[in-house]
């Protein structure tokens, strides 16, 4: 197991705090959130239920910002940074996979996966060229033509990894990948995110609650009440 | 990029059939309304076969007197047309005729109504109606006030069946008259043009018109050149305030009346304005955009609420494609492009159905109706289904725009 923590961070949170605000009430949902993650890095995030893993996986991706406190991506400080700016760096620098995959039903699995492509400057015929390259990594380039409801749950989060991986993202942000599989599809979806992290060197953030996978991880964040527990 | 926007557009609506129903259903009637609306301004705008040299002549028929005390409006009468009017020195021709009214023939024992407009001889030279047969009556025969009269195909055919119509009776209002010419039908929406019968002017029971200022005429002014049309419209203006009433200058001090185009026309008629020097075209175009803009906002707000709760139903795509790349900008263009795509499939089947509309008001309500679905109908339909499209799909997109990443991803529940 590789030493990163002498490398520049890739993504670092300085005093984050995000509060949800709705009609009634307020919920803090991170609090004094301090967490640098560098180049190459396997990171597992764990907590109960309702703690804030996934909220801070949502900062640390870009797709929410915080009430108060600093994202630097790569160095950048972002928190003036608009959407039309924010954009292009989860296009380009960040892959998604989430726990329920996330495929659009009505697009066939190569569509799917070609989806990130789309919002870059590239053909129709380069952009499904890149989706198969990406099928064939996670085993799945037989399927191209079918549709996301004609596949298994294990094969159903292939697609969504083919999806994060398609555009060469150096960091993937996984939320509980492997919370609505089987034990065997587990292992499948682990392996797949532990060649990549050993293979192309991508930094991977995993949002779990197996102990097990998180042991096998070369870093553990845990969260409680918002909070980082050290 | 833009072919899937439109194959998501496709498939959403593939998805959602009921919803796509209701939706293009509202649009399509919409939009057909708009449709015949505009097809039948554009027939009172650009009238087709006799009226169609709309840039050679402008019309002169609601005339208004005004004192302190008093106002008088109605249309021209000929006493006022021969002394105002008729010395126009920048008009090539002008011609005097009444409006259409209701006259009754008996043709075999069996009543029928026709319209009938009493006409000068110079009408036939502004109007240019298509003769099928004979001729139309000349100065001599007007001046003579001969019973001679020239009417359309459908009175031939209602009126003389099989049998040659020309230099047969006709009895009209009591009064026997010689057909001499036969014209083409023309439409009820050509207001100057439209009659089934027409007569000399002198050939009125009485002789009271001559006298009258204020009648039941309309004046047609005809210029050679269509540059000197305005010069025609300034003209007229400078006779307006040259006006006396001679029979009681203390009662009224002005007349106010117009040298009118077609829209000006149509301004007038619309706004009911009767006493009037003005045009009112920028307050007709306004009223009619405000009504066209009302009778689409329950559709659009229909359309509105509709995607919302699409967008809503949709927020986790939209989440994972904003987690993916996508821009506000390039999402509010794939919304915008999906709503659009559904107001053309709705803009198209109206475009399909408006001639069998049309085609309907032609038979039933518009006499010798030519209603049409012409280019420039098409191009203002185009343009009402646009602005359908963009303004029933701007506040959705934006809606979706202002959703966050992660907030889209979990549902689009409300937290800030």
């Amino acid at each position: 197991m590789s030493d990163h923590s002498n490398t520049q961070p890739v993504i670092s949170l300085k005093n984050i705090r995000k509060v949800y605000y709705t009609e009634q009430i307020e919920t803090l949902a991170l609090k004094d959130i301090n967490l640098e993650i560098h180049k190459g890095e396997f990171i597992s995030i764990m907590g109960p239920s309702g703690c804030g893993k996934s909220t801070l996986l949502n900062m640390l991706g870009l797709l929410d910002r915080p009430t108060t406190g600093s994202i630097q991506f790569e160095g950048q400080v972002l928190d003036t940074l608009s959407d039309k700016a924010l954009a292009p760096l989860r296009n380009r620098k960040l892959g998604f996979v989430f726990q329920t995959f996330h495929l659009i039903p009505d697009l066939r699995v190569v569509d799917n996966v070609a989806l990130p492509l789309l919002y870059r400057a590239m053909s129709n015929k380069e952009r499904q060229e890149q989706a198969l390259n990406a099928l064939k990594i996670v085993g799945l380039d037989a399927r191209v033509n079918h549709f996301p409801t004609q596949l298994s749950g294990g094969q159903q989060q292939r697609v969504a990894i083919a999806r994060a991986i398609v555009g060469e993202p150096p960091i993937i942000l996984a939320d509980e990948p492997t919370g609505n599989l089987d034990s065997h599809m587990s292992d499948e979806i682990m392996s797949l995110l532990f060649d990549l992290n050993e293979s192309q060197d991508t930094t991977i953030v995993m949002v779990t609650h197996d102990r097990e996978q998180a042991s096998q991880t070369q870093r553990t964040v845990r969260v409680f009440d918002g909070q980082l527990v050290h | 990029m833009f072919n899937h926007y439109i194959k998501m557009a496709l498939v959403v609506l593939w998805r959602r059939k009921f919803m796509a129903f209701v939706n293009i259903f509202g649009i399509v009637i919409t939009l057909l309304t708009l449709i015949v609306g505009v097809s039948l301004m554009d027939a009172s705008l650009n009238p087709g076969k006799a009226a169609r040299h709309t840039k050679h002549y402008l019309v002169v028929n609601g005339l208004c007197f005004k004192g302190d005390r008093h106002t008088e409006n109605g249309s021209v009468g000929y006493a006022f047309y021969t002394k105002y009017l008729q010395p126009l020195q920048s008009a090539d021709k002008t011609s005097f005729a009444t409006r259409t009214s209701s006259a009754v023939v008996y043709q075999q024992g069996q009543k029928l109504t026709l319209s009938l407009r009493r006409t000068d001889a110079a009408y036939w030279q502004i109007m240019q109606h298509k003769l099928l047969e004979g001729r139309w009556y000349d100065q001599s025969e007007v001046a003579k006030g001969q019973f001679v009269a020239v009417i359309n195909e459908s009175t031939r055919a209602s009126y003389f069946a099989d049998v040659d119509a020309l230099d047969q009776p006709i009895r009209i209002n009591g009064q026997t008259f010689n057909v001499i010419g036969v014209v083409e039908d023309e439409p009820e929406t050509s207001q100057f043009s439209f009659s089934d019968a027409w007569v000399p002017l002198t050939t009125a029971p009485s002789d009271n018109y001559v006298r009258e200022l204020m009648g039941n005429g309309q004046v047609l002014i005809w210029s050679d050149d269509v540059n000197q049309r305005s010069k025609m419209a300034s003209e007229v203006k400078q006779v307006a305030s040259q006006f006396e009433y001679t029979p009681d200058p203390a009662l009224i001090d002005r007349a106010l009346f117009l040298a009118k185009t077609p829209l000006e026309n149509l301004a007038h008629e619309f706004l009911s304005k009767y006493c009037t020097s003005d045009s009112h075209v920028s307050t007709f175009i306004g009223w009619v955009s405000l009504i066209a803009f009302l009778f689409m906002l329950l559709p659009i707000i229909n359309m509105v609420n509709l995607n919302v709760s699409r967008i809503l139903e949709r927020a986790p795509e939209i989440g994972l494609r904003k987690a993916t790349g996508a821009s506000n900008r390039l999402l509010v263009g794939q919304f915008l492009t999906e709503t659009l795509v559904v107001t053309a499939l709705g803009g198209l089947i109206a475009f399909i159905l408006a001639p069998l509309v049309l085609a309907l008001l032609n038979n039933t309500l518009i006499r010798y109706g030519q209603l049409s679905l012409n280019f420039s109908v098409l191009l203002w339909g185009v343009g009402l289904i646009l602005v359908f499209g963009v303004m029933s799909g701007v506040y959705p997109a934006w809606r979706m725009s202002k959703l966050s990443p992660a907030n889209a991803l979990r549902g689009g529940h409300r937290h800030v």
